[in-house]
């Protein structure tokens, strides 16, 4: 979204906003779950990983980049994902699909997209599928049989031990990018199939005209731009903020 | 019919974002000739009785949940499965909380309702006789608007509302027992590992980090002047990712969502989804090297300037002073 200047967010007559010059990339939420996934992996060589994605053909670009990193299977589902797509529609695709491929014990999603930003789908897969849901993950870490979860509560940072199978969604924490590819793994990646399931190739499939949810029926954005003032000189710019201080915390009763 | 809000505690207080739903259900209850009944999941033991209500609630129910399982959240979704299936609420509003924003999608499904999170508006739609909400999308640089048919499960975004008294009125409170989880077998342990202060709700004054402070050593002096002035410390999502602040103060559209008096903003460009986690700041001072930087234009006084030059001048101004 940061490519996108302030002046090109204009909502169209059709109610979209064009952003085809845009890149498409992996979302940082996703990119916390795939290298999750990959450390996952690292520590032990027998667990098998697959990333997955609904959408359409320009999608696929993600899918080689999980190649290249050394994911060993990639699947897309074909379809739609616009913006108007009720969560509900995409977590009972994703749900079919999970289901198409067996014995998954650990299925890692990002918090949120970064265009519908509906921060549903992964907790409404968990209750799809049956399973537990821990929401807003920092890290995962393998321990025998187990796996130990930190995540993010309205009180601090919780660890919780678990056994799968469970639907994590991942949010940012620190010194956890995405790991880099070689070239020479990027450049092998593209001779490497992605695996393509359509709607129809999903058996249980429930309807997705039929999931509940709301229909956005109106695209707007809001100019909210201030007049700022700009100050040259440091040390009247030092003297106006300590005296902003000074009144807010003269108000608060505390001295300046 | 009945407009229910899920209700928080902390210290044995309604925590604000509560107070907030609350509010906007006294709202919605205007327009959809509904009462408010605030649920809560509380051990009976530490209940105040009679309750008393100062934002418009008509009464209180309370399902009488041990203290040890209050971060349970498998038991807590079935009590309000359960509570759900007994009321049958037309609308069901979540504080702007990270339970809350995990509850509203999970019980929609389990109902097979509507859920929505992130609201910043709710109102009544005469036409479709639903409601119209909207919330940010597109990393908050557009809002969608939302056609929502009851029964649904709302989470709101924190800040969003003005606090409205009105006035102390004791109110019923209905105690009922609660369920049993199910389904959360395989969780084996949970504990607390590190405790997140929520003072940073409180303050007036708040100095937010971005990457442009260039290091942890600049980030202790602008703790050490945030000290003098009894402001908060808090850091963008650059910030967080760096390691220098802990992610329970990243501030911005996925962390925390405040309103101060006072807002100083270091070395921070300014993206959308951070600018909406201080959009509600009375006064925003900023400080970027790129005088182009987007953060100038939702500020009131800024310096194009090295964020280190600016920390030096406050801190030589300061010892002048003190």
């Amino acid at each position: 979204m940061d490519q996108v200047l302030s002046a090109d967010w204009v909502v169209q007559e059709d109610q979209t906003i064009d952003l085809s010059y845009a890149n498409r990339v992996i979302n940082t939420y996703d990119e916390q779950g795939l290298e999750t996934m990959l450390r996952l992996k690292d520590a032990d060589p027998n667990c098998s990983t697959i990333a997955m994605t609904l959408g359409t053909k320009e999608t696929e670009s993600m899918l080689t980049k999980a190649l290249a990193l050394q994911v060993e299977k990639a699947i897309r589902i074909d379809g739609e994902t616009a913006i108007s797509q009720p969560p509900q529609a995409v977590a009972r695709i994703l749900c079919a699909g999970i289901k198409k491929i067996g014995e998954v014990d650990l299925v890692l999603c990002g918090r949120q997209a970064s265009g519908s930003e509906n921060g549903q789908t992964g907790l409404i897969l968990a209750e799809l599928l049956g399973w537990p849901c821990i929401s807003l993950v920092t890290e995962v870490l393998k321990r025998d049989d187990r796996l130990v979860i930190l995540h993010q509560v309205d009180e601090g940072i919780e660890e919780v031990v678990m056994g799968g199978p469970v639907v994590l969604t991942m949010t940012q924490s620190a010194d956890h990018f995405l790991r880099m590819a070689t070239l020479r793994d990027m450049m092998d990646a593209k001779k490497k199939s992605i695996i393509h399931w359509r709607l129809e190739d999903l058996k249980e499939l429930q309807s997705v005209k039929e999931a509940a949810g709301a229909s956005l029926s109106r695209i707007f954005t809001i100019e909210e731009r201030k007049k700022c003032v700009m100050v040259e000189d440091a040390e009247e710019f030092a003297d106006r903020m300590i005296e902003e201080m000074r009144r807010v915390s003269k108000s608060e009763g505390v001295g300046l | 019919m009945t407009i229910g809000v899920v209700g928080e505690r902390r210290d044995g207080k309604l925590t604000r974002e509560s107070c907030e739903a609350i509010c906007r259900a006294v709202q919605l209850k205007k327009q959809l000739a509904m009462s408010v009944e605030l649920v809560l999941m509380e051990p009976k033991g530490v209940f105040d009785s009679p309750w008393i209500d100062r934002w418009g609630a008509d009464r209180v129910v309370v399902y009488d949940l041990a203290d040890s399982e209050r971060w349970n959240m498998e038991r807590k979704l079935s009590i309000l499965e359960k509570y759900v299936q007994e009321t049958k609420p037309a609308v069901l509003l979540f504080a702007g909380s990270i339970q809350g924003q995990e509850f509203a999608p999970r019980l929609a499904t389990r109902i097979g309702a509507s859920g929505l999170v992130d609201c910043v508006t709710v109102s009544a739609d005469s036409k479709s006789k639903g409601l119209s909400v909207t919330k940010p999308i597109y990393g908050g640089n557009a809002y969608g608007e939302y056609c929502v048919m009851t029964p649904c499960f709302l989470a709101l975004r924190a800040r969003q509302i003005k606090l409205e008294e009105k006035g102390e009125v004791a109110i019923p409170v209905e105690w009922r027992e609660a369920v049993k989880a199910q389904g959360c077998d395989s969780i084996v342990s949970r504990r607390l590992q590190s405790a997140a202060g929520h003072d940073l709700e409180d303050k007036k004054i708040l100095f937010v980090c971005g990457r442009g402070i260039g290091n942890k050593e600049n980030l202790e002096r602008i703790k050490g002047i945030a000290e003098i002035s009894s402001a908060g410390v808090a850091g963008t999502k650059k910030a967080i990712e760096n390691g220098w602040l802990p992610l329970e103060v990243l501030v911005g559209q996925t962390g925390k969502i405040l309103a101060p008096e006072l807002c100083i903003v270091l070395g921070a460009s300014g993206a959308t989804p951070f600018v909406h986690g201080i959009a509600g700041a009375e006064k925003i001072i900023a400080i970027n090297k790129d005088e182009d930087a987007r953060i100038f234009e939702v500020s009131d006084l800024g310096r194009s300037d090295d964020c280190e030059q600016v920390i030096a001048a406050i801190e030589r101004k300061l010892e002048e002073i003190l």
